[in-house]
């Protein structure tokens, strides 16, 4: 019989009516026994009113919809997971900190340009069970390209949104990154560029920074800028701050709920 | 002995299991009469003592007779090496309304004195008090694991009352003349943490997160306010306040799918658990998902089992807020 089914509300409703009827009859009768039932009568009578008023509340609001979940303690077992290391954590503990040209050979670089720099912040090595945000630098890199602080940064002398689809689809294998929580730093002349960028992935990029004069680029609320004329290293640091600090997965993590995770639009978790 | 209090709870509970015992005895059938009204009303404060501890509707007795004005006094559970929790008045020189606050202020906030946090508004369902988030829900220890195992960033949570009386359901909206409750909460609460706690101001750093009629208020102050805050978690939440508001925009702007499909949309990002046996509240968040779309994202997640109650929201409270963390600035030293 379900808790939430209209038999069960019935049979609660005539019982509650049934020892009503039962308490107000024997009242005055059975003897010395009255003086126990009567009390013991009321109380169920009262019970049973109780039960019936709290089973058409919760057949409205759905509070238990089952047995199961009347029964349920819904606290997860505690689940620890860590992140897949990263396709090249290996290679950098070899290899040791510092900046570093796209090592894989299979980046398109006809089609796509130069392949980016990389540079992993300090302490990637030491805190494997993080993921870290993402800085994308569109132009060409300095001689000696800056990292940021918590943050790993992209390099991309690149010419439009593609080269930062591909850098986007393959990092995630590569390095321990977060898919989203990212920010982009463009040369305020790029303005354009930038735009297509933010536009061509949804949900990406929290903020965006821009070197040189005045912000000229156009981006949806809810994506931080900044009206302060940076030099690059400025935007670097600006953008580092704006981005979510480097965390571990969650635990129990989304997709391991205690059910399964449906996952939503594009840009989800 | 406050409303919510077990003390309360047993008082009334033993004068429920005497009163029929009284009842059964007298002879007078005055007395009788008495005795069997004190039975039905003493087993009815039993219930309501009873959901008033789930709940925690009424903290206080003031809260009892229509005022919200007074923040009972709290001792949530924290950790050793936790977070605390600050009481705090929220003086709302934009809404016109002073209501109580708690905050939470992460492990470290007070040795680390030149650190500016990024910031949740939790709000709670309805009929509920903000208290039910620290009492019932045990947030501050969940936020305690989740910050210390690296999570979830040092956040500050803050915990603002949404009415001025908890008979009166403001859905965090402004009533046509009434509590102007989505002002107190967008404008007020801000500015306020902003003279008293180290919390971070650029957009991006504040986040919202919510339980069922505060799932809504969640979504809906995340629509209305993108240059306040970039993400929100609804926990069994709906897409609309269920309310009249007074001048029928429940119908249009105070509608989450109507904005979705009339407005534009904004860049945010919204998370939405539901339990699929909690039939409302999933086909809300199946319809709001459906219709949003770019630049706003929206993850969903579905809890086998569970139901519109305190334990599935204990179960989906620790993955939301870690989720928030992961679109919120992180501290600023």
């Amino acid at each position: 019989m379900a808790l939430t089914g209209t038999p069960l509300i019935l049979l609660a409703a005539a019982g509650t009516v049934a020892v009503l009827a039962a308490t107000v009859l024997l009242w005055s009768r059975g003897g010395r026994l009255r003086y126990p039932l009567r009390p013991l009568g009321i109380l169920l009578t009262e019970a049973l009113l109780l039960v019936t008023a709290g089973l058409v509340a919760n057949r409205h609001e759905q509070f238990y919809p089952s047995w199961a979940a009347l029964a349920a303690s819904a606290d997860p077992p505690p689940t620890v997971t860590r992140p897949a290391a990263g396709g090249w954590d290996g290679w950098l503990v070899a290899r040791g900190p510092g900046p570093f040209a796209w090592p894989d050979p299979a980046w398109p670089a006809r089609r796509l340009g130069r392949a980016p720099q990389v540079v992993p912040p300090d302490g990637y090595l030491t805190h494997p069970s993080l993921r870290y945000p993402v800085i994308v630098v569109l132009g060409p890199p300095p001689a000696r390209p800056p990292a940021a602080r918590d943050s790993v940064v992209v390099y991309l002398p690149a010419t439009g949104p593609e080269a930062v689809d591909a850098v986007a689809t393959a990092l995630p294998h590569d390095l321990r990154v977060s898919g989203h929580g990212w920010a982009l730093v463009a040369p305020a002349a790029s303005a354009a560029l930038a735009e297509r960028v933010l536009t061509a992935a949804p949900g990406r990029f929290v903020a965006v920074a821009e070197v040189g004069r005045g912000p000229a680029c156009r981006v949806a609320a809810g994506i931080a800028t900044s009206r302060r004329r940076f030099t690059a290293r400025e935007a670097l640091a600006w953008a580092a701050g704006q981005t979510p600090a480097p965390l571990a997965m969650t635990s129990p993590p989304v997709h391991r709920l205690p059910a399964h995770h449906a996952k939503g639009r594009r840009g989800a978790a | 002995m406050p409303p919510d209090s077990l003390a309360l709870e047993i008082v009334v509970a033993a004068v429920a299991v005497t009163a029929p015992v009284g009842a059964g005895l007298v002879r007078t059938r005055l007395v009788r009469a008495l005795a069997l009204a004190l039975c039905l009303l003493s087993a009815a404060a039993t219930a309501l003592v009873w959901l008033n501890r789930q709940v925690d509707a009424y903290p206080t007795w003031a809260t009892l007779t229509g005022s919200s004005a007074e923040a009972a006094p709290v001792t949530a559970t924290t950790t050793p090496g936790g977070g605390r929790i600050l009481d705090l008045t929220v003086p709302g020189h934009a809404s016109g309304l002073t209501l109580p606050m708690y905050a939470y202020l992460p492990p470290g906030y007070d040795t680390a004195t030149r650190t500016s946090y990024p910031v949740v508004e939790a709000l709670h369902g309805y009929p509920a008090s903000p208290l039910q988030w620290l009492k019932r829900l045990h947030v501050a220890k969940t936020l305690d694991t989740e910050i210390t195992a690296g999570r979830m960033a040092p956040t500050i949570v803050l915990f603002p009352w949404q009415t001025t009386r908890t008979s009166l359901d403001t859905e965090c909206t402004n009533l046509s003349g009434g509590p102007q409750a989505e002002t107190f909460l967008t404008v007020d609460v801000p500015a306020f943490a902003k003279t008293r706690l180290r919390v971070r101001t650029t957009p991006g750093s504040w986040g919202l997160i919510g339980y069922s009629a505060g799932g809504y208020c969640a979504t809906d102050l995340l629509l209305r306010h993108p240059g306040q805050y970039r993400a929100a978690a609804g926990l069994s939440s709906y897409a609309t306040p269920g309310i009249k508001v007074g001048d029928g925009s429940e119908r249009t702007t105070y509608n989450d799918c109507w904005r979705l499909t009339h407005l534009p949309v904004p860049a945010v990002a919204l998370y939405l658990a539901s339990s699929p046996a909690d039939r409302n509240s999933s086909r809300d968040t199946a319809a709001l998902a459906r219709l949003a779309r770019a630049p706003m994202t929206v993850t969903t997640t579905r809890m086998a089992g569970g139901g519109h109650n305190l334990a599935t929201w204990e179960a989906m409270e620790a993955p939301a807020f870690d989720w928030l963390s992961t679109w919120l600035s992180r501290p600023e030293r």
